[in-house]
């Protein structure tokens, strides 16, 4: 314990060196702006500041790419708050109850809140890189194919608080998300599926224009409904608020513990480990909530749990790359790569043979996400005047950036076109009740759900019954069950007592 | 009656696709089988499901305009360019919504808007958009 003591002490004094500071504050400025515009992420941001990365010193580079990937995953949440549009996936479930208080006038309440959240899960994955790296890399070994078949499906429990009032239309959006994601090659042979000839198909359909078209074009029509109408569809708010009291957050704090505890658990699950763990937060803090009615009106407790969740999220994967050298996320990738080209092996021996580097960027990692803290409330500051546009002008301006997001992301325009058809499906589907988170969550989890299923039925050579051998595998399968059992038998106890009532 | 034409589409096309799947291997179908055939039950529910619930659309003459628009919008862009076609866009729109503002001040601001998505775009991120004339 002496030792990891005294390289942090030794980080600290890494970190505080002038250019430094000067890196991070840079890279969280730029890392926030990618993260809140749809369509470009952590991962652009750092593989485009990665020329300059290598030209600076190892340390300083590393801790300006720990500054992007800590102020996108914050980014994701300002324009998840102010106009519905999640800038990341893992930033999905902030627009729950992030966007409705936008609506009502509080935008930068939420923003704030927000900002908290991300902070303190920030600051938490900072504390598990420095203290927690062995017992998280020994548990990540122990997750194979099996276990992340039923994280997925721990994953997809949580639909069943999100499907809404009328459960069939809620499964059916569910299943129709996992059929889109089979669409293109199988993880086994590689066979192309439900492609028709159409090779842009083949990686199948990519996440960012479907989150673009189902729920940034839909709320711009949305607007356009409301236009010449009395109603304003953003209520104006009068109120400033500059800071959050201590009072306001503080009564959250075991929330954003527990928040904190899920996102480290479930950020080790490779690629949509962020996404999930904000989901499940958010599905926990419904849960566990005194007036889960109000969740999805503007719940503050909601931006709170998803955004704890999704940032705590990346110790856990952070974890994994530099301590097991496996890049859970594309990009842990780009900061794996940045270390290899100076010459670093990511991977066991890392910590080993260079703990003052290690360490010092673990440190950079705390001190980045106390500046996103302090730079945070400077865009809390100048968020809300994003809404005082007037809306017949915001709502072109939103659709151009939806259409540079999605060619952004593969720069074809055939991801415009996925944009275009899935706003106008999403768009009467919604009218019609349909939700669309479960179709979204349904997305992002097919993949690996599918994926690791057909894994494990090759390492257990097609004997299926070997899985619920792992543990591990049967804790999470137990964890998933009792997720999704818990609102039915709430609604159960809740009809019994309100007929012990009347009787 | 809506959901009705919904759940009748779906089963339409979940068999359309089940036909398609037809000669895969066991691996690459047995997934998206299964998905469709549950697919096909809940699209089944929803049919005979007698639950009445109200449709609204408000304003459906300025949503279809303006997705005209948006349409156009997006097959004009890899032909004329990304700057005059998003200039034209976002004044059209302005225009036809009757946002009371000048006809000139709304090109100048649209064009001025274009150009600084296309500035950090392009040239500041390195992701090149459809440009022809610029």
């Amino acid at each position: 314990m002496n030792e990891v003591l005294s390289l942090i002490a030794g980080g600290f004094s890494t970190v505080f060196q002038f250019y430094n500071i000067l890196a991070m504050i840079f890279g969280v400025t730029i890392g926030t702006i990618f993260g809140a515009l749809p369509g470009l992420s952590a991962t652009t941001g750092m593989a485009l500041l990665l020329p300059i990365a290598y030209n600076l010193d190892v340390n300083t580079g590393l801790l300006m790419l720990a500054g992007i990937y800590a102020g996108a995953l914050y980014g994701g949440s300002i324009s998840a708050i102010l106009l519905g549009i999640p800038g990341t996936a893992a930033a999905l479930p902030t627009t729950f109850d992030g966007f409705p208080m936008s609506k009502n006038g509080k935008a930068s309440q939420a923003l704030l809140y927000g900002l908290h959240g991300s902070a303190f899960g920030g600051v938490a994955s900072a504390f598990i890189l420095m203290f927690l790296t062995p017992p998280i890399s020994a548990i990540a070994l122990k997750f194979g194919a099996p276990e992340l078949f039923a994280l997925s499906l721990w994953g997809m429990a949580v639909v069943s608080s999100v499907v809404g009032d009328n459960w069939v239309k809620g499964v059916f959006a569910s299943v129709l998300g996992l059929i889109v994601s089979t669409v293109g090659a199988d993880p086994v042979n590689g066979a192309t599926r439900f492609t028709f000839g159409n090779y842009y198909l083949i990686s199948g359909f990519a996440l960012v224009p479907l989150i673009l078209g189902t729920l940034a074009v839909p709320r711009v029509l949305d607007m356009i409904e409301n236009f010449n109408k009395e109603e304003k569809y953003f209520k104006p708010s009068y109120a400033k608020k500059f800071f959050l009291k201590p009072k306001e957050i503080l009564i959250h704090t075991f929330l954003m513990i527990r928040s904190s505890v899920i996102g480290a658990f479930v950020g080790i699950a490779p690629a949509a480990g962020p996404t999930i763990a904000a989901f499940m937060s958010y599905n926990t803090a419904k849960q566990a909530s005194k007036s889960p009615q109000t969740f999805g009106e503007g719940n503050p407790e909601g931006v709170l749990a998803s955004e704890t969740a999704n940032n705590a999220a990346t110790g856990g994967s952070l974890v994994l790359a530099l301590s097991l050298g496996i890049p859970g996320s594309a990009a842990a990738a780009v900061l794996m790569s940045a270390l290899i080209m100076r010459g670093f092996q990511p991977g066991p021996m890392l910590l080993q043979n260079n703990p003052s580097l290690v360490y010092a960027f673990f440190v950079g990692f705390f001190v980045v996400n106390i500046l996103v803290f302090f730079i945070g409330h400077l865009f809390v500051q100048a968020g809300p005047y994003v809404l005082k546009t007037p809306e017949k002008i915001l709502a072109p301006i939103i659709m151009v950036i939806c259409v540079v997001g999605a060619y952004s992301e593969s720069q074809t325009m055939f991801s415009v076109y996925v944009v275009l058809i899935s706003s106008l499906i999403a768009y009467v589907l919604t009218k019609m009740k349909f939700p669309v988170s479960p179709f979204l969550l349904a997305l992002i989890l097919g993949n690996m759900m599918e994926a690791n299923l057909w894994t494990a039925y090759t390492i257990t050579y097609g004997n299926l019954w070997l899985i619920f051998k792992r543990p591990m595998f049967l804790v999470i399968l137990a964890l998933a069950i009792v997720t999704f059992c818990t609102p039915a038998i709430k609604a159960v106890l809740r009809k019994r007592k309100i007929k012990l009532g009347t009787n | 009656m809506r959901d009705r034409i919904v759940g009748i589409i779906c089963i339409l096309t979940s068999l359309f696709l089940l036909f398609s799947l037809r000669e895969k291997a066991f691996e690459a179908k047995a997934f998206p089988t299964a998905l469709l055939v549950i697919f096909i039950i809940l699209s089944i529910m929803l049919v005979i499901d007698k639950k009445k619930e109200k449709h609204e659309f408000h304003n459906l003459k300025s949503v279809l305009l303006n997705c005209l628009l948006f349409f156009a919008y997006i097959f004009m862009m890899p032909h004329i360019g990304f700057i005059i076609s998003t200039t034209c866009f976002i004044s059209l729109f302005i225009i036809i919504s009757k946002y009371s503002m000048k006809k000139t001040t709304v090109i100048i601001m649209s064009l001025l808007v274009s150009m600084i998505i296309w500035f950090i775009f392009s040239y500041l991120f390195g992701i090149s958009l459809p440009e022809i004339l610029f």
